[in-house]
């Protein structure tokens, strides 16, 4: 039976995965952008970024929004780092950078799976209670999630749109080899795309945190869902991030709910071997890619 | 001169090495090391699989996959249709052969990047469905009970895992065998031309896709048999042995290996196979362990193992030969 509430339900949890995989594509889809590179190690950050805020919060007692900003610029700073000794050296071998990245991942759970163990950890959630409409039940901490995701994107767009930096990425995006002609510092473009991405998914580890609970495994299951996002939206698209994240994030939570999970889980792979072979530029996608 | 002197060297080095794992069972006693010699063989065929696909320059990530294909089939043809193992074998590689054939077409327009990323979800999809179809599959508990080959006219199963090497060693070397003569086949010539340029190779006359698929097709059924082969050497399989990893590991031998060699995939197969026994002592950081080698090689030695090993011969080799004057000053360097 399908009711207005049902509805209104999907929509909830529709609204707050797709912003978790907004957050997540986002910014494995700038390193492609720029880089070239399939960042196989995407995920990782995104756990890191999640255990950052996890020690910030419970072992020194930060509030969780300075938590997850400061986790944010924590890892953005490794991920700057991590470019420039892994990847920067190995700069158009695609093949190898792709390989990098999965070593890199492995690298990084490895190291985690000895610091932390394999335990799950929860964060305790910074709000709690739930809105209530006659038709509309939405928990507060998922509507953190979507306000803040909303946040985020909003600064993201504007330092793409109106910032130097921004200004500079594009242009490395569209041509490295023109921009570096143009006086563009594209090295460092390099490593700040790098970071950004990865403090991207650092956010959304922070954010997803308190819903779910945290463990060093969590990273692989969030860089498949960024895969499927991306390739939706079209590999190195901006704007395909956002609405591809959002159309998988609500197509998960409709079939979910009418065919169960195992049916939504498999919809992803379904959608993105049509997508590919219909048009592997992805939805959004210009005609020159 | 120098060439035929080179190829009876070659042919002497083949004979030594073939005779030399003819003989492992003999020398190699204890369960523990003959188990990784079957399982280097069976991986060795399996990383021939896969480099004849990326021989044509496809990077696929679904290896895994269609080796699921290959174990459940074989296991289920055995158990439910009560098959003899040959013949399921055979299906088995025919049958993944055959999934290849029909996706290929399609998927094969996919280049680079989009092929990966293809190849990758499709691996996470047949994963999805080893653990879902629970009629076909047995679901996460998995297929228990998959017997050991028979072989016609030899009497009873190999049981043994010594048994079982010689079977492994004879699939084996009939596909590096098969491999070895295509390579220097003009159709050969036809994959190293559509990888260096598929505008080119079809220039030169040859249909890059034909190519392609003819590739893929009898890299799955390489893919398919190594399978089976694991399903009957294992005598149990379940989900978690195909998943994405377990490609990646494929095209790690490959890449660690050298992938522009027969050679390359053998070796790769060789390192990577015990690699996790070496690194044993250091449970706790193997996998770190692991990420890290993986790093060190693309950054160092991104074209493999056998490309540096022939780059040092070679060195050494011209080194030999470069004539010297006695009591010449070596290098300057060495003068404070």
């Amino acid at each position: 039976m399908i009711t207005t509430s049902t509805i209104a339900q999907i929509l909830v949890n529709g609204l707050t995965s797709g912003a978790f995989y907004v957050l997540m594509a986002l910014g494995f889809t700038l390193i492609f952008g720029i880089l070239r590179l399939v960042n196989f190690a995407h995920g990782e950050f995104y756990m890191l970024g999640a255990f950052v805020v996890y020690h910030l919060t419970t072992q020194l007692g930060l509030d969780y929004f300075s938590a997850v900003a400061l986790s944010a610029l924590v890892i953005g700073l490794a991920g700057m780092m991590v470019e420039k000794t892994v990847f920067a050296p190995l700069r158009g071998r695609e093949l190898s950078m792709l390989m990098s990245a999965l070593g890199l991942q492995i690298a990084i759970q490895g190291v985690m799976a000895v610091v932390e163990g394999v335990d799950g950890f929860s964060i305790p959630s910074p709000v709690s209670g739930v809105y209530r409409s006659s038709w509309l039940a939405f928990p507060y901490e998922r509507l953190l999630v979507v306000g803040l995701t909303i946040v985020v994107l909003a600064g993201f767009y504007l330092l793409i749109k109106h910032s130097t930096l921004g200004k500079s990425l594009r242009a490395v995006a569209q041509d490295g080899e023109a921009a570096l002609m143009q006086g563009i510092p594209v090295n460092r473009v390099y490593a700040i795309a790098f970071g950004l991405g990865a403090a991207l998914a650092a956010i959304a580890g922070g954010l997803i945190a308190p819903i779910f609970s945290l463990h060093v495994y969590m990273g692989q299951a969030a860089l498949l869902k960024a895969f499927i996002v991306v390739i939706l939206g079209g590999l190195g698209s901006i704007p395909g991030a956002v609405v591809g994240g959002l159309l998988l994030g609500v197509a998960e939570s409709a079939f979910a709910t009418l065919f169960g999970g195992l049916t939504a889980e498999m919809l992803g792979f379904l959608l993105i071997m049509g997508v590919l072979l219909w048009k592997p530029t992805g939805i959004l996608a210009r005609a020159d890619g | 001169m120098r060439a035929r002197s080179s190829r009876y060297a070659l042919a002497i080095v083949i004979v030594a090495a073939v005779v030399g794992a003819w003989l492992v069972p003999s020398f190699v006693h204890g369960n523990f090391w003959l188990h990784i010699f079957d399982m280097m063989l069976i991986n060795a065929v399996l990383a021939l699989g896969l480099n004849i696909i990326l021989k044509t320059g496809q990077v696929s990530l679904a290896h895994a996959g269609f080796m699921a294909i290959g174990a459940y089939a074989s296991a289920q043809l055995t158990l439910k249709l009560a098959l003899p193992f040959l013949a399921a074998f055979l299906l088995s590689g025919i049958l993944a052969a055959a999934v290849a054939l029909l996706l290929g077409r399609v998927i094969l327009r996919l280049k680079g990047v989009y092929f990966i990323l293809f190849t990758f979800a499709l691996n996470e999809f047949i994963f999805l469905v080893s653990k879902d179809a629970v009629a076909l599959t047995g679901g996460n508990t998995g297929l228990v009970g998959i017997k050991a080959p028979t072989l016609p006219f030899v009497a009873g199963s190999l049981q043994t895992k010594a048994q079982f090497y010689y079977l492994a060693l004879a699939v084996f070397l009939l596909a590096l065998a098969f491999l070895a003569a295509l390579y220097r086949s003009p159709f050969g010539r036809a994959m190293d031309a559509v990888r260096e340029s598929e505008q080119l190779a079809e220039a030169t006359g040859y249909d890059p896709m034909r190519v392609k698929l003819i590739a893929f097709v009898i890299g799955s059924f390489l893919a398919g048999l190594g399978g089976s082969l694991s399903a009957h050497f294992l005598r149990y399989i379940a989900p978690f042995n195909f998943t994405f990893w377990e490609s990646v590991n494929f095209l790690l031998m490959n890449i660690i290996g050298g992938s522009f060699s027969l050679a390359g995939p053998i070796i790769g197969a060789l390192i990577l196979t015990p690699l996790p026994e070496f690194l044993r002592d250091y449970l706790l950081w193997q996998q770190f362990l692991y990420g890290l080698i993986l790093m060190l090689f693309m950054r160092f030695l991104p074209d493999g193992v056998t490309s540096a090993i022939g780059m040092s011969v070679r060195a050494v080799v011209d080194w030999v030969r470069t004539p010297r004057r006695k009591g010449a000053p070596v290098a300057a360097e060495t003068q404070p």
